[in-house]
């Protein structure tokens, strides 16, 4: 019997850490061909339609690009909580409150011109995820109440929210009173070049770089990194709680708002019929986006682009293939849990004796 | 460090082959791929669309062939909403299989709506039907979008050149059932689960209430809303809650046969509950239970708007004016507990006991006679009575105003904006 023993890495260089993502992800897609080929399909079409389409065909692009930006952005605002060592999952809901603050600016002040209302209604989503941050905020600095079951009740609370404006007071009179509100204004209406959105690429990297700064290069994100790894140390050293947990909650409301600010200006232009229908559930697939980043800002771009590929890459296989919802859930499931299960390897070194 | 710790490790690989073989067996076995025509079709619970596809391609090819795309907000194995259009795009497909080739993609959330629709445009997909309301906005974006491509959209409002809309609306059913459970409840309360606020839904609880009304005057319905298309805990919650208040017979809008399961669970236990079935044949779920039903055939409608596709009548021009609002006149949609079974057998020796008198003529005739002489004037291609009519008495509305005066009828667009509960329904509208 060969002996196998496991040592704990205390650090992994750069270089290990992505050959094993790369590996670990390759396992991840050759164990769902396996799964495909049982199901009866080839697999050169699965391989194709999956990873080569989404990013070379344009029409596919415009896709994998327009799940990316709310992901993306949503993901860095998530990660900046986690590193505190907050565990919010209330993403979803701050998007949701950032597409209502819009609506409620654009259709309050519909008469505002370019850039003024765009600018608006950027800053309306900022405000709304912020303030939907702030609950669970204070609950969580002043009173220590814990972050994981505030942030998902709320999100349920947004939807709630939507449900109610659309249904009641924002219903528009033209929808035969079916449960929509009116289109925004062509003012409010962020324009795309070719069917991307520029403007919201260039607000996600921006403010990837801006984050990394904040992090890595600030007192105030050596607060948050210093909470993160041991919260009574930190507490000693002097740093605030209170302001670590507000802090990065206003900063995590304020990225998913914009998101939920831009799902509605450049793609949905207008709140229902279901509530979920502007966040489309990204405030919780950023969350897997943000914890195969592994936290680190940069890497917020490949994780995001990863998990836009694998929104793009289940309807291939739906619409394009003709597969049921089943294949793509288990898509995501292997895939997904591979690249979770191979941290393993980042944490111990498994050294095999022949005896 | 032991050897204890292969145990994770170990364990991973073991889960992942596991997960990956079971998967792959499963998802291979469950569904087959649409694009195979030879494969069988087993579903026992479409009994009168099942025919054994056998056909190998025909030698003498056709000029042209049509490639028609479905795109379901829900599962196909929803038992409801998209499992009614799947089992109608089976039935054309079979129908019209010297010439259409058909695929589908299903449970499709509404914002990626247009997304979907553009591959499938990119696969060589020529005419595509959209069969939620939430796909209304996205469908019409890819219908500006792409002026080539034949767009249907099932329940909504908005038409274009190349887009047009259908509906097979129950609400002439939702009625008869109100006639028969008008006539069994002992309590003289009858339940109603429904789906969302919104006319549709409202329109069927007032055609129940109508039909309630008219053989029990004094019997009220209540409602319960559950506010989800599709939530089996929701609705026998509700169906629970309504039998609490005493509420002795149940109508439903929601996508599973929950509703009748529990209305079975309670006959049988010697408290009898009876239900009406909704959208799909529910009888065998409820064979004590459930009285009569409201059945869709959608493939009444995809087959006349597919021929006229085929032959040209239809073109990416003419569409702007096309609305489909198919009722029981024109077979769209059918009374049942199953098909072929208008009424559940066991009730009716109890119905032909009950006599009411018939309202238009003041004839005395038992409860079955009215629903079935109602039946037939509502197929009748230029049918004879409608619920939404009043006939000597007004229509009133829960606070007493006249919805309908007599002699008058509800307009199209009158039951497409219907917001407000005839008198005999206890409950409101939420919100609006």
């Amino acid at each position: 019997m060969p002996e196998v023993r496991l040592l704990r890495r205390y650090e992994v260089s750069n270089k290990l850490r992505i050959a094993t993502y790369i590996v670990s992800f390759i396992l991840g897609v050759i164990l769902f061909i396996l799964v495909e080929i049982a199901y009866g399909a080839d697999f050169n079409d699965i391989l194709f339609k999956l990873f080569i389409k989404p990013i070379t065909s344009y029409e596919d692009l415009k896709v994998t690009l327009r799940y990316f930006i709310p992901v993306g952005i949503t993901s860095l605002g998530l990660l900046i909580t986690y590193r505190a060592g907050i565990y919010s999952i209330g993403a979803e809901g701050q998007l949701v409150l950032g597409s209502i603050f819009v609506a409620w600016v654009a259709y309050s002040f519909a008469s505002l011109e370019k850039p003024i209302s765009i600018v608006m209604a950027l800053l309306a989503g900022v405000l709304g995820g912020v303030m939907w941050a702030l609950i669970p905020g204070v609950l969580k600095g002043f009173l220590n109440v814990n972050e994981v079951l505030t942030t998902l009740m709320l999100n349920f609370v947004a939807y709630s929210l939507t449900d109610y404006l659309i249904y009641g007071p924002w219903r528009s009179p033209k929808s035969f009173n079916f449960p929509l509100t009116e289109p925004l204004n062509e003012s409010y209406i962020i324009p795309t070049y070719m069917g991307v959105s520029i403007i919201g690429i260039a607000i996600m990297i921006s403010l990837i770089v801006i984050i990394n700064v904040i992090i890595k290069y600030t007192s105030i994100g050596y607060e948050i990194r210093a909470y993160g790894y041991n919260p009574a140390a930190a507490y000693a050293a002097g740093i605030s709680p209170r302001k670590v947990a507000l802090l990065t909650f206003i900063l995590s409301g304020a990225l998913a708002g914009l998101a939920g600010a831009l799902q509605l200006t450049t793609v949905h232009y207008r709140l229902g019929p279901k509530p979920w229908s502007v966040s489309e559930s990204l405030g919780y697939t950023s969350i897997i986006a943000a914890w195969l980043s592994r936290l680190e800002p940069l890497a917020i771009l490949p994780a995001s682009m990863l998990l836009a590929m694998l929104i793009n890459g289940g309807l291939n296989i739906k619409a394009s293939l003709g597969q049921p919802e089943g294949i793509v859930n288990l898509m995501n499931g292997i895939i997904l849990i591979t690249l979770v299960a191979t941290e393993f390897v980042l944490n111990y070194r498994v050294v095999i004796k022949l005896r | 460090m032991s050897a204890r710790n292969q145990t994770p490790l170990i364990a991973v690989l073991v889960v992942l082959i596991i997960v990956a073989g079971v998967g792959g067996y499963l998802a291979g076995s469950s569904a087959a791929p649409t694009k195979t025509v030879t494969t069988t079709v087993t579903q026992s619970a479409t009994v009168t669309m099942t025919k054994t596809v056998t056909t190998t391609v025909t030698v003498t090819p056709q000029p042209k062939k049509l490639k028609a795309a479905w795109v379901y907000v829900g599962p196909i194995g929803d038992y409801g909403w998209s499992h009614a259009h799947d089992v109608a795009r089976r039935y054309v497909e079979q129908l019209f299989r010297d010439w259409l080739v058909t695929g589908y993609v299903e449970s499709v959330e509404e914002p990626k709506v247009y997304d979907v629709i553009k591959k499938l445009i990119d696969e060589g997909y020529e005419v595509i039907f959209t069969t939620s309301f939430g796909f209304m906005d996205g469908t019409l974006k890819a219908a500006k979008e792409y002026p080539n491509v034949i767009f249907f959209h099932c329940s909504g409002y908005k038409r274009w050149d190349n887009m047009g809309t259908y509906f097979a609306d129950l609400y002439q059913l939702y009625y008869l059932n109100g006639l028969m459970a008008g006539a069994l409840t002992k309590s003289g309360k009858v339940g109603y689960v429904a789906a969302h606020p919104i006319p549709e839904v409202i329109r069927h609880i007032n055609a129940f209430a109508l039909g309630v009304k008219e053989v029990n005057p004094s019997a009220k319905v209540y409602v319960v809303w559950i506010h989800a298309w599709y939530d089996p805990p929701k609705a026998r919650a509700a169906a629970e809650s309504l039998i609490a208040q005493g509420v002795d017979v149940l109508a439903f809008t929601e996508d599973s046969p929950t509703v009748v399961e529990v209305a079975q669970e309670y006959t049988s236990r010697g408290k009898p509950v009876y239900a009406f079935a909704h959208y799909s044949p529910m009888l065998k779920y409820g064979p004590d239970a459930v009285v009569s039903g409201q059945l869709v055939r959608w493939e009444a409608i995809y087959a006349d708007i597919l021929a006229k596709i085929y032959s040209g009548a239809y073109n990416t021009t003419n569409l702007r004016n096309v609305d489909y609002w198919w009722l029981l006149s024109e077979g769209a949609v059918d009374l049942g507990a199953d098909f072929g079974v208008p009424i559940n057998p066991k009730f009716i020796p109890v119905l032909k006991n009950i006599t009411v008198t018939e309202r238009i003529t003041g004839e005395k005739m038992s409860v079955y006679d009215v629903v079935m002489l109602r039946l037939n004037q509502m197929k009748d291609p230029r049918p004879a009575f409608d619920p939404f009519c009043a006939v000597s008495e007004p229509i009133l509305t829960q606070d007493g105003k006249v919805l309908v005066r007599p002699g008058q009828c509800l307009t199209h667009d009158d039951l497409w904006n219907m917001m407000v509960f005839v008198d005999n329904v206890v409950g409101s509208i939420p919100a609006g």
